[in-house]
């Protein structure tokens, strides 16, 4: 009896051992848009890493819980303009926000340094955006809540799901460091640690990563080693052309380029000593300087006309158009290297 | 051999495991002492909840992820000589990683199948009062370590079922029945696994190796009959230490720390069998980073051993 009572619990382990779990999601049906060889599973799983959903700010003066070498994502949204510190988009990496009647999704991923804002008015509705625990190319792969496509942000389309081929609306943010960003926009919301999660904020969560030019996490391909791999440099998109601006080396303290790309006139203003690198474009082929009076203002035209680093018109002396900023991101090297193989480096 | 030394064989052996590295086996291994032309028989079963979200030694307020490890795992173990004992380990595990989201339903991965098998050599150094044991072995890559979701992708490694590279081990015990009390044993068990590189890691496109990783398993047993019947009860500690797993050789953030639990036993013996279950808390628990960290472990076990050499009943009733 004590026999046959063993061997019954023995089968019944085995039994619920192998039974299928009835709450696994159902898997998505479709192709991939990029090789599915290469989208690897992070570890953390779907929603792994939690979006900030219910996101909460303060104004930049009253801020205290960053350093001034800490970096910001900015962007204006409505009619607010807003800051999203790197070092709580490390453990979140996605922000569902809204103002006035913008839907707006701000991604980052921390292991390519990358960030956009996306439009959350997809076909059918608008939806919020969470992590999906995937990466292609060791970047960032959102999902979206309403149809549970997958998408690639370095890529701005989505690669699998029911949207798949859907190209993203997003729009660019700029990256600087906080002692710049408070200095220009000091009235600005910043995104506060109030996140709804209890995490290390302030802490990297990825060791020595975004300094080791040697370590990658997941695999990339191809690796281009023109640059080093975790090289802060600006991608910017125009058209199906890609091109790759990188910092100035210090002098002059801001930079201003003027350069061509897809045919779209840009205008680049780089500085090292202020993590300045931002496009603007151009299509009226203006003349500018570098504005007198730094912060916000960054760029002054020909006619008198300033603009500050979001490329608003600060001080408007001939009825000035705002600057539009193409699509472009700040990211570390290989990961523009790997979207897009064999990217053009504009020339130093 | 006496029904009370084979209660303490089963009763000193049985661990648990954490999710680093995906299959248990270091700590499920060594049983005690046995004559020659012994063989000693279990199954067990293992189900570790890792739940607690942890930053260094703080808890983090996040109850959102789930890691489950259920395993089921068959050990034998033979003496061909009489300090001799050849000791091997052969689990089936069950993994699954549970996202409670916020919107739609859970997200859950899961694995099956065999894991890796380990291949134990003991040697009884000293086989009196104290006993001190002495073994070495290997850990097999028998479980599949390149298993992929219903889309095409690799699970993450520490949701294979194997790990896919060979592992040294080491044992050594300590065991020492107190002379005022003979039913009773207090014992140390130390395992020390050296982990290989799996170079074949999600489709050979990078190399994975688990940390290296220490256990120190001390415990106190006791015997007893009481309602017909023989007992054993237990307690005793467990530490482990691990070292970060690495990535083409770079240190991986996320893994490694040092844990300490507290482990109670209670076991029963039936005839020529023995029945035992467990029950494992975390008390301490420091992890590198940010990790998700055991809350509870527990198990169910059976034992019995044969005797070749000397046809024997294994209790004394």
């Amino acid at each position: 009896m004590c026999q046959r009572l063993i061997l019954n619990l023995i089968l019944c382990l085995l039994a619920v051992m192998g039974c299928s779990d009835r709450s696994q999601l159902i898997p998505d049906a479709g192709e991939w848009s990029v090789p599915a060889d290469e989208v690897f599973d992070g570890g953390p799983g779907k929603d792994g890493i939690p979006s900030i959903d219910h996101p909460q700010f303060t104004i930049a003066g009253e801020v205290d819980f960053m350093e001034d070498q800490d970096l910001v994502l900015g962007m204006r949204i409505g009619d607010q303009v807003r800051a999203y510190p790197h070092l709580i988009l490390d453990w979140h990496e996605i922000v569902n926000d809204e103002s006035g009647n913008m839907r707006l999704a701000i991604t980052y991923c921390p292991l390519t340094g990358t960030g956009v804002a996306w439009d959350r008015n997809l076909p059918g509705g608008t939806t919020t955006f969470g992590v999906s625990g995937l990466l292609y190319n060791t970047n960032l792969m959102p999902y979206d809540r309403a149809t549970n496509s997958t998408w690639s942000q370095q890529r701005l389309d989505c690669v699998h799901g029911e949207l798949r081929g859907t190209l993203a609306a997003t729009y660019s943010l700029i990256e600087t460091e906080w002692r710049i960003w408070k200095a220009a926009y000091p009235e600005s919301q910043v995104l506060n640690l109030n996140t709804g999660y209890m995490r290390s904020y302030g802490s990297y969560p990825y060791g020595d990563y975004r300094a080791n030019h040697d370590r990658l996490l997941f695999p990339v391909m191809p690796v281009d080693n023109r640059l080093p791999l975790k090289e802060r440099v600006l991608g910017v998109l125009a058209g199906s052309a890609q091109r790759v601006y990188r910092f100035n080396d210090g002098s002059p303290p801001v930079e201003i380029i003027t350069d061509v790309l897809g045919g779209e006139d840009l205008v680049i203003v780089r500085s090292k000593i202020n993590q300045l690198l931002i496009a603007f474009a151009n299509p009226d082929r203006l003349t500018f300087t570098v504005a007198d009076s730094l912060f916000p203002e960054i760029l002054r035209d020909g006619q008198g006309n300033t603009y500050d680093l979001l490329g608003q018109v600060v001080e408007d002396v001939s009825g000035a158009a705002p600057l539009a900023l193409p699509e472009q991101m700040i990211g570390y090297w290989f990961s523009w290297g790997a979207f897009y193989p064999g990217i053009d480096l504009y020339p130093d | 051999m006496s029904g009370i030394l084979v209660l303490a064989a089963i009763l000193s052996a049985w661990g648990q495991t954490c999710c680093s590295g995906g299959v248990p086996v270091s700590s499920n291994l060594g049983f005690a002492a046995a004559d020659q032309g012994t063989l000693q028989l279990s199954v067990a079963t293992d189900v570790l909840l890792l739940r607690s979200l942890f930053a260094k030694d703080v808890r983090l307020a996040d109850a959102g992820r789930q890691r489950t490890t259920t395993s089921l795992l068959f050990r034998a173990a033979y003496n061909p000589a009489a300090r001799l004992t050849v000791e091997t380990l052969l689990p089936y595990v069950r993994q699954s990683r549970t996202i409670e989201r916020s919107v739609g339903a859970d997200d859950v991965a899961t694995t099956r199948g065999i894991g890796d098998g380990a291949l134990l050599v003991i040697y009884d150094a000293v086989r009196a009062h104290p006993t001190i044991r002495l073994g070495t072995g290997v850990r097999i890559p028998l479980g599949d370590s390149d298993t992929r979701n219903d889309q095409g992708i690799f699970f993450v490694e520490d949701l294979q079922a194997g790990s896919g590279a060979w592992d040294g081990l080491l044992f050594a015990s300590f065991e020492v029945a107190p002379s005022t009390r003979p039913s009773a044993t207090t014992y140390l068990n130390a395992i020390y696994r050296v982990t290989g590189t799996n170079r074949e890691s999600r489709g050979g496109t990078q190399a994975y190796r688990f940390g290296n990783e220490l256990q120190l398993i001390a415990g106190y047993n006791d015997q007893y009959f009481t309602l017909g019947q023989l007992w054993n009860s237990g307690a005793g500690l467990r530490y482990r230490s691990v070292q970060r797993d690495a990535i083409d050789g770079f240190k991986n953030t996320g893994t490694g720390g040092r844990f300490l639990f507290v482990r109670l036993q209670h076991g029963i013996a039936l005839g020529d069998h023995l029945l035992e279950a467990n029950l494992e808390l975390p008390l301490y628990r420091y992890v590198n980073e940010t990790q998700l960290t055991p809350t509870v472990a527990f198990g169910l076990g059976w034992y019995t051993q044969i005797n070749f050499s000397k046809p024997q009943r294994i209790f004394m009733q």
